[in-house]
């Protein structure tokens, strides 16, 4: 049995290298005219994705609006501007399908308040538009950048096991905090207790994930609501949008979907970061 | 600092703002997301309560469906997949793709297609073998989906087709 695939495999092999075997080729395909598949130049779809577009997402310093305070230009109200850390050219619609943010889960588990974020569904599952997603991707990133740049902390929440260490590093290197495990009640609800004194809590709360190990909504969602924290959060068809405030419908489960959304939040901060220091810079 | 704890009454941002004007919040001691929020509020006001907004979820299906599902049915899915890379195409595309060229030449007959595909595929230097008669009888009498006489691989039924791409 052994020898006979070694044959077959052997067979095929000689086939796709060009050379002539005397072994009958397998029944249905006579030849592979796929490339293989080459795992170690591409680690990950992110990967690729992000390095095709690299030029792309880059925003230099040239593109975006003038800094406030400079002589030769008028003072700009920040607040007033649409977009002025330039969060628009962050990403593409392409770049979000590439990295499978418009799939979700089967129909069967949709939650109500998200039909209005899907495209419809391919043999039950749902699929995201991501038209809507990106507007909505877009305005979070913005305040999120705003709040960066006024000095606020982010706390990056995501009780997804298999993401959370991607989350941990995104923190890291944006400067910015991360919980991605047990949420003790009253973390935020009760911080003084918890941690032994007066505690500076969060200003905005990310949330990769909207739900906990247990596939319910997470506490920190409720606790954010109570304590008057704003949160972004991705929403997937079976998560509750409502009190999100800044809500991004999107997978948030594939570790690609997971990479595109801490990519974007990392630069967005780190651009806003960059540019309170060239401001005060200026001012100065 | 006192606090509503009433997170399912208001947004966060009408919450602060009613403890401003009441009093109990002095505008200078307002957090420092409130002047964020007031220039971009949320497209949707994040309440607990906020009514569901019903929407259609319709089916998402592409003329070559069909060709796509005979060609599983005839060749399983032969070849090795790379779900890693974006680029490329697999076996079952190339075969779709090839088919629908062919369908554009009227000279051949409609229910050769599948045939014809498959010695464009073979002249390619792709041969793939069935053991039965491959082609696709799209006019099978009683069948809604094969009796569009115009176009025979377009179903006649209440199907709306996406279109593919972007």
């Amino acid at each position: 049995m052994l020898a006979r695939r070694t044959a077959q495999w052997l067979s095929q092999y000689l086939h796709r290298a060009g050379t002539t075997s005397t072994l009958q080729p397998r029944r249905h395909v006579q030849s592979l005219p796929l490339e293989q598949p080459n795992f170690r130049q591409s680690s990950s779809v992110f990967d690729s994705v992000i390095r095709e577009s690299k030029d792309q997402t880059v925003v230099r310093s040239s593109e975006l609006p003038p800094a406030i305070g400079r002589a030769d230009e008028p003072i700009v109200d920040i607040l007033k501007h649409p977009d002025y850390f330039g969060v628009k050219k962050l990403f593409t619609v392409k770049e979000m399908f590439q990295c499978g943010v418009h799939l979700g889960h089967m129909g069967g588990t949709l939650n109500e308040r998200m039909q209005q974020f899907i495209f419809g569904k391919r043999f039950n599952q749902l699929i995201f538009d991501l038209d809507i997603t990106a507007e909505y991707l877009r305005d979070a990133l913005n305040v999120l950048s705003h709040i960066s740049y006024r000095g606020g902390i982010v706390l990056f929440v995501c009780r997804d096991r298999q993401n959370c260490h991607i989350v941990e590093q995104t923190a890291i290197d944006c400067g910015e905090y991360a919980h991605t495990r047990y949420w003790t009640g009253g973390t935020l609800t009760d911080a003084t207790n918890i941690f032994g004194g007066a505690t500076r809590l969060p200003d905005v709360l990310v949330f990769l994930s909207t739900m906990n190990s247990i596939l319910e909504q997470h506490i920190a969602i409720e606790s954010a609501a109570i304590v008057n924290i704003p949160t972004v959060g991705i929403v997937d068809t079976n998560c509750n949008p409502n009190l999100i405030t800044y809500p991004v419908p999107g997978n948030d489960d594939s570790p690609s979907a997971i990479e595109f959304y801490c990519h974007v939040f990392k630069t967005a901060i780190q651009n806003a970061k960059q540019r309170r220091l060239d401001d005060d810079r200026m001012k100065s | 600092m006192a606090e509503s704890r009433l997170r399912n009454l208001g947004t966060v941002f009408t919450r602060i703002k009613g403890l401003i004007r009441g009093g109990a919040m002095k505008f200078e001691d307002r957090p420092l997301w409130y002047d964020v929020y007031e220039a971009f509020p949320p497209k949707l006001t994040p309440t607990a309560e906020r009514p569901t907004v019903f929407k259609e979820i319709k089916d998402i299906m592409y003329p070559e469906d069909i060709i796509r599902a005979h060609f599983y049915k005839h060749f399983s899915s032969p070849g090795v997949i790379n779900l890693v890379s974006p680029t490329g195409h697999t076996l079952s595309q190339k075969f779709v793709d090839t088919f629908l060229e062919l369908a554009k030449d009227s000279r051949i007959p409609r229910n050769q297609l599948v045939q014809a595909a498959l010695d464009e595929m073979a002249a390619q230097g792709t041969p793939l073998e069935s053991e039965a008669n491959v082609d696709i009888d799209y006019r099978k009498a009683g069948d809604p989906v094969y009796t569009n006489e115009r176009e025979p691989f377009m179903p006649a039924g209440p199907f709306k087709w996406h279109k593919r791409g972007v």
